[in-house]
């Protein structure tokens, strides 16, 4: 890989809560290269959220917090440990965010236009500020750009305001766009349509893109490469391909087998247990107590992420013929 | 908003009002009259009058009639801008209250302005630095303002400020010996209101304060102003354009409530300093049990609760896109 665009080692997120610190992201490591798109997947409260984030040091709570790591941007400039003033003017600028619920993360007081304009605004943008808010929206494919800019977030539909808010993650041109399930909130028709926009605006822009997402199905029409996260942790990595072909990890192996497919008749699979509470993460491998071929072993070591061809894993039974078809014998 | 949307819904309310108020006049009205004891006693002075004299100043001012034809008299005159007569003063009940309004306008609009000012200045500083001494500092203060009377709290400035260390006046609405002309007049107006706008606003500012920084601080955890800070916007901005815009509308609807309160405490806070207001004048008139001049002030009072709700709707409008195009 060439100079990473964005390099990750060891982040750390914590939670204060009463008085106790919660770590919710527990020593991520990723990479992310220029113009590559990278998908992040697990499911609810594995903290892939908390991870985006610890990016930017930016929380949704005040008890959340960066607990350790390095993150390294482009150019090799150091993330961490920014001074807030400096943070700021990477934010939206040179790194973008869009979110989940485009219905609650646009201001409902203002025009979409002035919250475009404001991206722009903020980073004193030297350019015509109305011009490049026009030609945003019309990137964006919202029809009749110079109408739409007046318009209030309560008089467009869930995909528009998407759009809206993806114009002001991108009005700056930045180098990486971070999407936090872009696309979990809107109708089926809809998602697909914002995913092709996505690929499209980082086809025509170049610009990398970390997707995160607990959708299997939205990671392989859109990624290139997926890190698969577990209990703050990353279990497994690899090309997209290579993971829906060859996933090593149990994790990995059973998200793909419970993902809804036309094709298959009998009833969803599902992994049985559940996410353990980061408030107390089991000891030596964090998914053996829902792994159905953990050993001894993985009960009192936790496993190290170990190379191999194109990915990554981190269990101790990954090169073990037996671990390669997990949850066949046991298909619920 | 365009000028014709704002007239329509202006007249919307107005209309809306009107049976509002008919209804405040028959029910202050009618309990008025529930209320023992006969206003002619009061107009003729405690001397033994003879039964037939009583009598006749009765019927002088239809008081002989049944009730609800007395209801029906007044809601007539008062239609036509005849507020009644006022046996106290022997004057016309417009004209006493016109006289009175001007000075009551001066002390409650002074009052809410310190109030306002104050009231969200402090609870914006509290919501941004919660928990801080200063945040604690602001909610003990809320708390004893809430709490303290504002006669009480009249007569204690009185005490202190006037009486104690004789920096202001305590009494009236402007030196009436050698009273000054042009701008001097202004400053000595400013040093008679200083003592009762701050006693009626107190209260004002203790409410005002808690009520945004509670909206502040509920808006702050709002995803739009997560969504404005990945956009690298400055605090300066995620507070002016969206953390105090979406914070606005409960502390203006706290604001357009209590104005119906500050006229109803300027009665007190009045009496306390000898200002020659409306607040006064109902205080006088309850006491000589001059019924049309209490029935007149009490439907200014709600004709100016009316108003206020009115300028709050009309802000909520300008304000909020989804009011006026929903």
């Amino acid at each position: 890989m060439t100079e990473p665009l964005l390099d990750v080692r060891d982040l750390r997120v914590s939670l204060r809560r009463s008085g106790r610190e919660v770590s919710v992201v527990d020593g991520v490591s990723l990479a992310i290269a220029p113009g590559e798109f990278v998908g992040l997947v697990g499911e609810s409260g594995c903290g892939k959220s908390m991870t985006a984030f610890g990016l930017v040091n930016l929380f949704p709570t005040p008890a959340a917090h960066l607990a350790g790591g390095t993150v390294t941007f482009h150019g090799g400039r150091r993330l961490d440990g920014l001074p807030p003033a400096a943070m700021r003017r990477i934010r939206g600028a040179e790194i973008g965010m869009v979110f989940q619920d485009p219905n609650t993360y646009l201001d409902p007081l203002l025009p979409i236009g002035h919250q475009i304009a404001e991206a722009l605004r903020e980073h004193d943008f030297a350019g015509d500020v109305d011009a490049r808010v026009l030609e945003l929206l019309t990137l964006m494919e919202i029809p009749d750009p110079a109408l739409a800019v007046r318009r209030f977030p309560h008089e467009l539909s869930g995909g528009q305001r998407q759009r809206a808010l993806i114009a002001a993650a991108l009005a700056m041109n930045p180098k990486l766009l971070i999407a936090d399930e872009p696309t979990t909130a809107l109708d089926v028709t809809i998602q697909a349509a914002i995913l092709d926009l996505l690929r499209r605006l980082r086809r025509q822009l170049g610009i990398g893109v970390l997707l995160i997402t607990h959708d299997l199905g939205v990671i392989a029409e859109t990624c290139d490469r997926v890190y698969v996260m577990y209990a703050g942790r990353i279990v497994e990595s690899n090309t997209t391909a290579s993971l829906f072909a060859t996933p090593r990890h149990p994790y990995s192996q059973g998200l793909i087998k419970a993902t809804l497919r036309p094709d298959r008749r009998e009833a969803l699979f599902s992994i049985p247990g559940q996410v353990p509470s980061p408030d107390s993460p089991p000891a030596g491998c964090r998914f053996h107590p829902r792994c159905p071929i953990a050993i001894a072993k993985c009960m009192g070591q936790s496993p190290e992420l170990v190379s191999y061809d194109s990915g990554s894993v981190a269990c101790h039974r990954a090169h073990d013929p037996a671990a390669r078809t997990t949850w066949s014998a046991s298909a619920a | 908003m365009g000028p014709h949307e704002l007239a329509l819904l202006t007249l919307r309310r107005l209309v809306a009002a009107i049976p509002l108020v008919i209804g405040v006049v028959v029910v202050n009205f009618t309990l008025i009259q529930l209320a023992p004891g006969d206003p002619t006693t009061a107009l003729i002075g405690d001397y033994p009058a003879p039964p037939g004299y009583v009598e006749q100043v009765r019927a002088e001012f239809g008081l002989d009639r049944p009730i609800p034809e007395q209801l029906g008299r007044y809601l007539w005159q008062v239609g036509h801008g005849n507020l009644g007569y006022s046996f106290a003063h022997r004057k016309d009940v417009g004209e006493l209250i016109l006289e009175r309004l001007p000075a009551t306008l001066r002390l409650m609009l002074t009052a809410l302005a310190i109030a306002i000012v104050l009231g969200v200045g402090l609870g914006i500083l509290a919501a941004r630095r919660r928990d801080s001494p200063l945040d604690h500092g602001t909610r003990l203060f809320s708390m004893t303002g809430y709490s303290v009377p504002e006669f009480w709290l009249g007569q204690i400035l009185i005490l202190v400020f006037a009486l104690g260390l004789d920096l202001l006046p305590s009494q009236g609405a402007r030196s009436l010996r050698a009273p000054p002309e042009g701008f001097a007049a202004f400053l000595d107006g400013l040093r008679y209101l200083a003592l009762p706008a701050f006693a009626l606003s107190l209260r004002y500012i203790a409410l005002i304060s808690r009520i945004t920084r509670a909206s502040l601080l509920e808006v702050m955890n709002a995803d739009y102003i997560l969504a404005s800070r990945a956009r690298g916007a400055r605090e300066r901005t995620v507070l002016l354009a969206h953390a105090l815009r979406n914070a606005a509308p409960p502390i203006v609807t706290a604001i357009a409530y209590d104005f119906g309160f500050v006229l109803a405490g300027s009665a007190l806070i009045e009496t306390v300093f000898g200002w020659p207001g409306i607040g006064r004048l109902l205080f006088e008139s309850i006491t000589r049990r001059d019924y049309p001049v209490m029935t007149a002030i009490l439907l200014f009072v709600s004709l100016g609760v009316v108003l206020a709700n009115l300028i709050a709707d009309l802000f909520h409008a300008a304000l909020d896109p989804r009011v006026r195009r929903p």
